[in-house]
């Protein structure tokens, strides 16, 4: 079925003033204490998302500056062994899990829609439940650092450190749940935008005009169903392990450490792409808008972010290179690895070329990404390196390894995401971040970046081995370690700097209007900060940048949707036609209770097994609530309407 | 805005109860998710089974493969009412559609308790080594998964019943029967591994 074009509706019989009125009503956001609990706004989840993403930053940046404080002078015995294992297991954990996946999957989750050119996600209540999934989850893991519960065996856990054995105590079974928590939420956040992406794209978006940025975390969606249950399945076993007394790990009963590594890498080298992917596709969203031109080779751009995807999941047992595979093994991923760099080469010379066709405008965003293209080609080329086996076993488990993967994952995650909080705050609040400010803190960051982690490749190479909590004067490391600490600090003033701007912005920074960067995509259709219901009329897409290829208000809309209720438009997947209307569901309280049954399960489980049928018991109640249909005015059964 | 092309919607359904609906999207991704989930467990089943000469380790009797045969002959039979439950949802013939799906629940039901006879029937435990730690994860998965879906499908009898059904129940009710089908398409595999292919090394097929 296909929608007519209506010539017939014109602005005479839009009452644009009652359109406003129906749609704020309808989907108002709750207030009050109460309200919190039952949003389900994708901006207001997605800005939850974001800001808790970057408080657990901040906790995970303290922990790197207490370690790089004990590391600044040899024989420093400022922090015990013990807490230094804590530090660096809790930095490792915060930063991947509390930190890097949900930020991007916040942006994921407040862009998308807007991007899109549709009113929210498609399951708007599943989505609220996964943010409190991660809350519960990064809480959790903080109560349990704060009672002196912090796991100590290293972010990747590795078995038998990690197992009932060597890691006595709750400590590891905190570490466990709160994987169990964030990957749920990671899981729930990959199904909310495939389908957005997939079934609500604004008419005429067929899937040859959709933004990079979108391309980029539908990719990196599929990528989390395909990871994230691998790291499900070996958190529960080591869990069972642990309290339960299975075998899974424990070679006397036939069970195999190893297995701990192919598992946890399965998800962790895809996990790696999960954080980059999304800072790929804002820095393309970036690069395009402000070298004032479209995307130069869209199509082989989306492709190497497709295969970047599936290639991602041929490469972990590069992290057990120096466990003794057999030697095919090894070639083979080996060989898989270095393949990896034709297709993030071909984005790299994509970008390259849209900044050289193009009239690039030097602001804070762009500067952002010059900087990761700086970083993440020093990071790329180390990677090179060690995915030759012989190098890869010289500097395994040395701060060679620390400086490679801190220039991929802050050169090719951290410094696109602080360029697209530049990009996209105007968006998001209304006001503009301040440039000079913000040119400043990107050169204090960039500097201190490089000042901490340039170092740790040399230290590497003379064989200073990470997860260390002090090292001897003769050894030689001594100026190197200070000058990365001296880095360290000078990386959190900018961090401070760069929350001033954000803080003192909001108030004080100059109003945004829609389109402050005369950019192209969508989203800047909308008002800043959005209404709740997004745009006043769905837009009709034309091309891949419909805001440049048509003014503001001569771009087409769809008409004949309900703005009584919370009604969106649902396309077809290739090519974007209408196919029909569906009503999304408002604010309500349950997917919150369900959530805390789902933690009391979570967190019961870490003592007794039997915490999980009282969690499940728990929860019926809410599941049940959840999806018993509602009469009000979004439930009218079609048996009444044909009456 | 000048409102100059439109594009007029206001005809098309404000529903669909197929795969052009997005819960039909949202469910196969959740099964998906748990294909996944239940395929990594079987790769580290046979990645275990690589390090042993003896597969299953000689303490473990072979399967008894009466009741885990009853079970899969159960489950593959209440996939019929489940068809015709969500068959009858399509039609909105709600009476049938709810009286089918309690005797697909009534079915698993007896699968359930003749589950516990599967588990009790095995002479190992997930305590006793690696082999037991894997057989009872997956099967407990797998009960997990069943006792969700059935708890699922009472709930949907209750809605029928309660004559609450928009397109949104119709199409819920149609995922619920695909979900029953994937746990009954697990299950087959899983007998394959869990009973077929030790008693056919063992040679007591």
């Amino acid at each position: 079925m296909s929608a007519a074009s209506s010539p017939a509706i014109t602005a005479r019989d839009i009452d644009l003033e009652a359109a406003h009125r129906d749609l704020a009503e309808s989907w108002r956001a709750p207030g009050g204490f109460f309200g919190w609990f039952r949003q389900v706004n994708h901006q207001t989840i997605g800005l939850r998302y974001i800001v808790t993403a970057f408080i657990f930053l901040i906790a995970g940046g303290i922990e790197a500056l207490l370690m790089r404080l004990q590391l600044a002078f040899p024989n420093l015995h400022l922090i015990n062994p013990n807490a230094y294992n804590e530090l660096f297991t809790t930095h490792g954990s915060t930063m991947m899990f509390l930190f890097a996946v949900p930020v991007m999957e916040g942006m994921g989750v407040y862009l998308v829609p807007l991007m899109v050119g549709t009113r929210n996600v498609a399951f708007p209540r599943l989505n609220a439940y996964g943010y409190y999934m991660y809350l519960f989850g990064a809480l959790f893991l903080y109560v349990g650092v704060f009672s002196n519960i912090a796991p100590d065996a290293g972010w990747f856990a590795y078995t038998p450190l990690s197992g009932p054995q060597f890691s006595p105590g709750k400590r590891m079974d905190f570490w466990a749940q709160m994987i169990t928590f964030t990957e749920l939420s990671a899981l729930v956040v990959a199904i909310e935008i495939i389908v957005t992406v997939i079934k609500m794209r604004a008419p005429g978006m067929s899937l040859d005009r959709v933004p990079i940025f979108v391309w980029s975390v539908f990719v990196q969606s599929f990528m989390v169903i395909f990871a994230m249950p691998a790291i499900m399945d070996a958190s529960g076993m080591l869990m069972f392990d642990r309290t339960m007394g299975t075998h899974f790990f424990n070679p006397a009963e036939g069970g195999d450490p190893l297995l701990w590594q192919h598992i946890f890498w399965f998800f962790g080298h895809p996990e790696v792409y999960i954080i980059f992917i999304p800072a790929t596709g804002m820095l393309a969203e970036i690069l395009t808008t402000f070298s004032r031109r479209p995307m130069f080779g869209y199509v082989a751009l989306v492709l190497s972010i497709v295969s970047v995807g599936f290639i991602g999941f041929g490469l972990w047992v590069h992290h057990m290179f120096a466990t003794g595979l057999p030697q095919l093994g090894e070639s083979f991923f080996t060989a898989a690895s270095m393949l990896i760099a034709i297709p993030n080469g071909v984005q790299i010379f994509c970008w390259i070329a849209t900044l050289w066709g193009g009239r690039p405008k030097l602001t804070v965003p762009l500067w952002y990404v010059i900087g990761f293209f700086a970083i993440f080609v020093a990071g790329g080329l180390t990677g090179v390196m060690i995915a030759s086996v012989p190098f890869d076993t010289q500097v395994h488990d040395t701060f060679f390894i620390v400086a490679h993967f801190h220039y991929v994952l802050i050169g090719g995650a951290v410094f696109p995401l602080l360029g697209a909080i530049y990009y996209w705050y105007p968006k998001m609040t209304g006001s503009m971040l301040n440039d000079k400010l913000g040119m400043v803190t990107f050169w204090i960051l960039f500097v201190g970046f490089n000042l901490t982690f340039f170092p740790m490749h040399a230290l590497g190479l003379n064989g200073m081995p990470r997860r260390v909590y002090t090292y001897p004067a003769n050894s030689g490391w001594g100026p190197m370690n200070l000058l990365a600490s001296v880095g360290a600090v000078i990386i959190a003033i900018g961090g401070v700097l760069f929350l001033v701007n954000v803080f003192r912005s909001r108030k004080r920074g100059a109003p945004a209007g829609m389109n402050p960067w005369e950019a192209g995509t969508l989203e800047w259709l909308a008002d800043s900060p959005p209404q709740t219901y997004n745009f006043l009329h769905i837009p009709i897409v034309s091309g891949r940048e419909p805001l440049w290829e048509q003014k503001r208000d001569e771009i087409p809309v769809v008409v004949g949707l309900r703005n009584d209720r919370r009604e969106v438009l649902v396309t077809r997947t290739l090519d974007a036609a209408p196919d029909h209307r569906y009503v999304l569901p408002g604010p309500t309280i349950w997917p919150f209770l369900f959530a805390v049954a789902t933690m009391i399960a979570f967190v019961g489980t870490v003592f007794n097994m039997w915490w999980f049928v009282l969690g499940g018991i728990l929860g019926i109640t809410p599941i049940v609530a959840w999806f018993w249909p509602h009469r009000d005015k979004n439930f009218v059964p079609p048996m009444e309407k044909s009456a | 805005m000048t409102f100059e092309r439109t594009l007029d919607v206001s005809h098309l359904p404000d529903a669909a109860i197929d795969s052009r609906g997005v819960l039909w999207w949202g469910q196969i991704g959740m099964m998906l998710i748990e294909t996944v989930v239940f395929a990594l467990i079987v790769a580290a089943y046979f990645y275990i089974r690589i390090g042993f000469s003896v597969w299953p380790p000689p303490d473990i009797a072979p399967p008894n493969l009466f009741w885990p045969t009853v079970n899969l002959i159960l489950v593959l039979a209440s996939c019929i009412p489940m068809y015709l439950s969500s068959r009858a949802m399509e039609r909105r013939r709600f009476v049938a559609a709810a009286v089918w799906m309690a005797l697909n629940v009534l079915m698993a039901l007896v699968f359930l308790w003749i589950r516990r006879t599967e588990f009790l029937l095995f002479n190992f435990k997930w305590v006793s080594d690696v082999y037991g730690s894997l057989v009872w994860t997956l099967l407990g998965l797998h009960t997990m998964h069943t006792i969700g879906d059935t708890l699922e499908s009472i709930v949907f009898v209750a809605i029928t019943a309660s004559g609450r059904v928009g397109a949104k129940q119709q199409l819920g009710a149609k995922m619920d029967a695909i979900y029953w089908y994937w746990i009954t398409a697990t299950y087959a595999l899983l007998y394959l591994l869990i009973y077929i292919y030790p008693a056919a090394l063992r040679g007591t097929l």
